[in-house]
């Protein structure tokens, strides 16, 4: 790994689209900083996907992230790219969830992502060049009944990154936020929904290739909602 | 994903609108990958653009039609359907946009508007999405404008257009998603480098505007998406533009 190669940041690096993205960008030719709480599966990514490094950390610690990102600066060179892929989830009403999972989902979903553009935007702006990616999903524009607990942490990130964005976007620094409208294709998924046809998923690596996509475009022409969904999906 | 240098050229891309901005930039960029078919109301700019085509080594034919008038269209569709085959990709691009406010919009200039976005879109879409069905595949994709979703007070004629259309384009998508066709409308957040408004807007600077051929790579994208993971909206806009 040298210092010359672009840098990304990816939080929430697990089995399905964090990996996905990190390999997506890894073969795109970037050092990719993978960050997560799981240590085991962290390094088993280090050793598959190349000038890829682990970080494991829990992104809600704040004093915990600024020595990460001092670490990924020393180690690869400063984020050109931040996609933040980590989720906090819960299912359940209003009554039936403990109030405290609100919280906790809205520490990970939007707090860590202030944090994150907080630590990593200047040197961005003041590059002129950049990118901060948001994955997002359906519950950032509509609360079902038993999505008390994780709607209410999407909308709240998805306004933080518009937010972001129009600050930023004059500078030079691309914010978007890919909108998954889907049931993402996991070993867990597939277990929950075990008679669902290949085409009911939304395939993580497809997943990446729209990160990627977006995270490139023409400065003339970004784009900052992308929603995607399989072309089966009812909507 | 597909690279144009991969594609043999056996595929129709039809691209209606074809003028000196976006037309002609989305034509030349699906030229390096389908045979196109090059449509607007006039016949010499197409023309040009594709002899240029040509001259370039690809398959071009320009199809002089209005987007208006139901027999025209059915006429072109049947010549590229003669000369160059089945359509795979519709893009739909048609249409001006009249600047004015509710009392300076006269009733002409109001149908005649809505006629050129939301029907004409609705009258080829109805003519190429037989075959697609088909075929169980083909994609349409429709150019959408800031006026489609937050629209000023002088779109008086073409805000309610650009509204009928995405409705039509959203429609369309829930319908024909599932059947194996891509519908997407790309909200073009901006001005677009044409001559037509740098007259308009002479102090506007190049990273003001949107590359005709930006927004045509984005259409390409669009075009290829694994289908596991298709988007209907996107918006692009340059870098520096307020929204």
């Amino acid at each position: 790994m040298n210092q010359q190669m672009p840098v990304v940041l990816v939080t929430g690096v697990g089995p399905g689209t964090g990996a996905a993205i990190a390999r997506r960008f890894s073969r795109g030719g970037y050092a990719v900083a993978m960050l997560a709480r799981n240590r085991e599966r962290l390094a088993a990514l280090e050793r598959q996907i190349a000038n890829a490094r682990a970080y494991p950390c829990d992104v809600t610690d704040e004093a915990r992230l600024d020595g990460v990102i001092q670490a990924i600066r020393a180690d690869l060179g400063a984020p050109k790219v931040l996609v933040h892929n980590a989720v906090g989830g819960a299912f359940g009403n209003f009554m039936e969830i403990d109030p405290e999972v609100l919280n906790r989902n809205f520490q990970v979903n939007t707090m860590a992502l202030l944090y994150l553009a907080r630590k990593l935007a200047a040197a961005m702006m003041e590059a002129g060049e950049g990118a901060i990616i948001a994955s997002g999903n359906t519950s950032a524009l509509r609360g079902k009944a038993n999505f008390a607990g994780f709607a209410p942490t999407k909308a709240a990130q998805r306004i933080l990154a518009e937010s972001i964005a129009r600050e930023v976007g004059p500078k030079g620094v691309h914010v978007a936020y890919v909108l998954i409208d889907a049931v993402i294709d996991l070993e867990w998924t597939r277990k929950r929904f075990p008679d669902a046809p290949d085409e009911f998923f939304i395939k993580p690596a497809a997943i990446a290739d729209e990160v990627w996509h977006v995270t490139h475009q023409d400065r003339c022409a970004w784009s900052f909602n992308v929603e995607l969904r399989p072309f089966h999906e009812t909507w | 994903m597909s690279d144009s240098t991969s594609v043999p050229l056996d595929k129709v891309c039809v691209v209606v609108g074809v003028g000196e901005g976006l037309g002609a930039a989305l034509a030349r960029r699906f030229a390096a990958g389908y045979k196109v078919a090059l449509i607007a109301r006039s016949g010499e700019f197409i023309g040009k653009v594709a002899d240029e085509i040509r001259v370039a080594g690809g398959v071009a034919l320009a199809i002089q039609s209005d987007a208006t008038v139901e027999p025209q269209i059915g006429n072109a569709h049947e010549q590229i359907s003669r000369d160059l085959g089945p359509v795979e990709i519709l893009i739909f691009n048609g249409g001006r946009r009249p600047m004015g406010r509710l009392m300076e919009t006269t009733p002409q200039v109001f149908e005649q508007t809505w006629r050129l976005h939301a029907f004409g879109a609705f009258l080829w879409a109805r003519q190429v999405v037989p075959q697609m069905l088909a075929r169980g595949s083909g994609t349409i994709l429709i150019t959408g404008a800031t006026a489609g979703v937050r629209p000023w007070p002088t779109s008086a004629a073409f805000a309610p257009a650009k509204f009928a259309v995405r409705g039509l384009a959203q429609v369309m998508a829930r319908d024909l998603h599932p059947q194996g066709i891509h519908v997407a409308y790309v909200n073009v957040d901006g001005g677009i480098d044409m001559p037509l408004l740098r007259n308009l807007r002479p102090d506007a600077k190049d990273e003001d505007l949107l590359k005709p051929s930006a927004i045509a790579d984005a259409f390409w994208y669009l075009a290829h998406q694994d289908r596991s993971a298709w988007s209907h909206e996107l918006d692009v806009r340059p870098y520096k533009e307020k929204f």
